[in-house]
């Protein structure tokens, strides 16, 4: 009997649902940050109108290493991703902007004979200065 | 022997549509019997292969670079989806293009093997899917089915039925 052309019915797996809630989040990210880095190598080496041997010549490489980084399953060093990053011209990894810095100073905490807390540098001082982050003060 | 080819949603994103394959009316796929067949001793491989799919689905499409190409006949589509190289398993799928992935079943792949042929469970798994592709490329031939949403989603006679069955 002719069918009715339509869309695929779709399923509904308690089991997988059961599984996908259960996964470690930190292991879920490093698959995926391992998956989109393989990507956007695929990305370059297309770029370049390469093939995979070709990218091997030029990475130094055996083709099945480059086969296995980029299968998306390999834990790329940084000094790797740098290298592969320079032979493609394109950036794998994002260190140029400006770390968030948090500038500690010691402080000497002392306590006088009336039991008052002193605290040298004064701390209005250091804040004044941005010495101190507000998460840093609540540290002390 | 029947069959449907049915969606997975929990996979199904921007990228790929994600299907797999109900046989004879059961209330699993294929890819949930993988699943229960090895949960208990490839835990880890199993909530690999889960995380893969979602991304395959939502971020990157079905790429070549994340399948082992030619595991079936020349240019059927089965492929089996990479996983950790020292992993135990293999699972089974038909992809098209970057967009639509069927998957099938699988199962362990022994260390001393070279060829699926080698281990019993796996050509089974293996030839099923590629029996299914053949038939589906059969209907895309003579269009009962057809790519839609820009070549994401299969779209027409999904259900199948073997002649001697009928």
């Amino acid at each position: 009997m002719k069918q009715m052309r339509k869309k695929a019915e779709k399923h509904s797996s308690k089991l997988i649902n059961e599984l996908m809630a259960g996964r470690d989040k930190h292991t879920t990210a490093m698959t995926r940050n391992r998956m989109l880095l393989a990507a956007k190598i695929d990305d370059g080496i297309k770029a370049k109108g390469w093939g995979k041997s070709q990218f091997a010549e030029k990475m130094g490489k055996e083709p099945s290493v480059i086969t296995k980084w980029l299968s998306g399953t390999h834990n790329f060093t940084s000094d790797r991703l740098t290298e592969i990053g320079l032979v493609l011209g394109i950036e794998l990894l994002r260190v140029d902007s400006k770390p968030n810095i948090i500038r500690y100073q010691p402080v000497i905490v002392t306590q006088n004979s009336e039991n008052e807390i002193q605290v040298s540098p004064e701390l209005g001082m250091l804040i004044n200065e941005g010495i101190f982050s507000q998460r840093v003060i609540a540290d002390c | 022997m029947k069959y449907k080819i049915v969606g997975l949603g929990e996979f199904t994103g921007n990228e790929a549509t994600i299907y797999s394959v109900i046989l004879n009316n059961e209330d699993e796929t294929l890819f949930e019997k993988f699943i229960e067949e090895n949960i208990n001793s490839f835990k880890d491989e199993i909530y690999f292969i889960l995380d893969r799919l979602e991304v395959i689905g939502n971020e990157t499409g079905a790429r070549e670079i994340f399948f082992k190409l030619k595991e079936g006949k020349p240019g059927d589509g089965v492929v089996a989806l990479y996983d950790e190289p020292d992993s135990n398993l293999r699972l089974y799928c038909i992809k098209y293009g970057t967009q639509i992935i069927i998957l099938g079943g699988g199962g362990q792949k022994p260390k001393d093997i070279r060829t699926l042929q080698e281990d019993n469970k796996l050509k089974e798994e293996n030839y099923l899917l590629r029996k299914i592709s053949k038939e589906i490329t059969e209907r895309i031939k003579d269009k009962r089915i057809e790519f839609s949403n820009f070549g994401q989603e299969l779209e027409g006679e999904l259900e199948f039925e073997d002649e001697t069955d009928a």
